[in-house]
């Protein structure tokens, strides 16, 4: 702990490391959203229900308002900010795009990200196991079926109707 | 979003500095493991002058060891999501429970020691660790001692542990011929606490029942075992007629409450329910369905 009160941390965001000095009450979104301007991280219910806020830390998805942001110091975190290449979209945002699975968007970075950590492990995932794996993800508008639809067209990490929509 | 107001915070490297943090602070002393419950409730204002202690720093309280005699070790810093393949024939009761807690984001995060140590009746993880006999291992300032699961809870959010106490993994002994399940109904089938959940382990002879346990979740002030229950499996024929007398019994033994989540009288209706269908599951081969209930 530093003399000010505040813990001098390492975030490993989207491959940049950004050194930060935070109260240990600051959570993992609040650093990535205020600390790192990174705001496509969501703010939703602050209680890991509506999956909103889920980054990928070392590969797994993982609720932001549920992560000091001590304990993600030397860990390595994904943002919805990280998913683009050189410009190019992710495979799963093309997708998103050529299906239509986003609305309003809020709840969007935390089904891509989960997604992504699904497709990452199990590039097969079938319908059943993708609607388990982003039941923590709430959609207001009711985007679901073509979240599933969308995820599906990404498997073997190819967007198999990329360029259609 | 109400923030999470300032704590004291510490990250003891040693047992021993936690166990002596942990007598420093007495009362307002709060163990922070994968913080995906601790959190929300500091976020509520349910906890005041809070000093939480991060033991995610000290070494060795993670993983899980398997011994050639069949014991298993799980350490308390156990993420929920290594549970959900555990490579233990005899431990499907606790595979099936960690498949059923919350969310995927919250099973990367959440630990079997957090989920146990919060001696929350709805925990998940905490009948099934009961029907296996496992042993919670708890070190403090007078040393290491081993816990019956049976007997860590006193009620309600309060662990049988002494001042300057923690939970640092659990034993369960070897499993030999014993299939078990667990089985958990819910508002939703997402991220919501059990209503009512049952975990079952049949030790099978045969067609014959050898020995049986069985403990019922969010039923009662704590993790509920069920000894009567037990008592008419025990001996019996494995089949329909002893899992719908014993899902009777289930129902008798449980002590349910009325709260938002469901009144008493449908927990006692689900438990009769969950019981003839764990029993079911755990005697026919694990089931490969990925919803329950």
């Amino acid at each position: 702990m530093l003399a000010s009160g505040l813990n001098g941390i390492t975030l490993r965001v989207n491959g940049r490391d950004h050194e930060l000095a935070v109260a240990a009450n600051v959570t993992l979104l609040e650093a990535l959203r205020e600390n790192l301007g990174l705001t496509g991280t969501k703010e939703g219910c602050g209680h890991g229900d509506c999956g909103a806020c889920i980054v990928l830390m070392d590969g797994h998805a993982v609720n932001a308002c549920l992560v000091l942001a001590v304990d993600a110091s030397g860990r390595d975190i994904v943002t919805i900010e990280g998913l683009a290449e050189g410009g190019q979209l992710h495979p799963l945002q093309q997708a998103f795009l050529d299906k239509g699975a986003v609305q309003c968007g809020f709840c969007s970075s935390g089904m891509m990200l989960s997604a992504k950590a699904l497709l990452d492990a199990n590039p097969d995932a079938d319908a059943e196991l993708i609607r388990r794996e982003l039941s923590g993800v709430l959609c207001r508008c009711g985007t679901y079926p073509r979240v599933i639809e969308a995820v599906l067209s990404v498997e073997n990490g190819i967007n198999r109707s990329g360029g259609e929509g | 979003m109400q923030r999470i107001r300032p704590f004291g915070y510490h990250e003891p490297s040693t047992l021993r500095e936690a166990a002596e943090l942990l007598l420093a602070y007495r009362e307002n002393a709060r163990i922070l493991a994968g913080g995906t419950d601790l959190l929300v409730l500091m976020r509520r204002l349910k906890v005041a002058n809070a000093v939480l202690i991060n033991i995610k720093r000290i070494p060795g309280l993670e993983g899980v060891t398997r011994h050639d005699d069949g014991r298993v070790e799980i350490g308390a810093l156990t993420t929920v999501n290594i549970l959900e393949s555990l490579p233990h024939p005899g431990c499907a009761v606790l595979r099936a429970a960690s498949r059923v807690l919350g969310t995927r984001s919250v099973r990367n995060r959440a630990t079997i020691g957090g989920n146990v140590g919060r001696a929350s009746p709805a925990s998940d993880l905490s009948s099934p660790l009961i029907t296996l006999n496992a042993e919670a291992c708890v070190y403090g300032p007078l040393g290491e001692r081993l816990v019956p699961m049976s007997r860590l809870f006193l009620g309600p959010g309060r662990p049988d542990l002494g001042v300057g106490e923690l939970i640092t993994g659990f034993r369960i002994p070897a499993q030999p011929e014993a299939r078990g399940w667990y089985l958990k109904a819910g508002r939703t089938c997402g991220s919501d606490c059990a209503q009512a959940g049952v975990a079952v382990q049949l030790h099978l002879d045969g067609y014959h029942i050898r020995e049986a346990r069985v403990s019922l979740t969010a039923v009662g002030p704590t993790p509920l075992p069920a000894p009567q229950t037990e008592a008419v499996l025990r001996g019996a024929l494995a089949g329909p007629e002893v899992f719908a007398q014993a899902a009777l019994v289930a129902a008798d033994e449980a002590r349910p409450l009325t709260d938002f989540r469901a009144s008493a009288d449908y927990r006692r209706v689900l438990i009769k329910t969950l019981t003839v269908a764990a029993l079911t599951t755990a005697y026919t081969g694990e089931c490969t369905c990925s919803h329950q209930a």
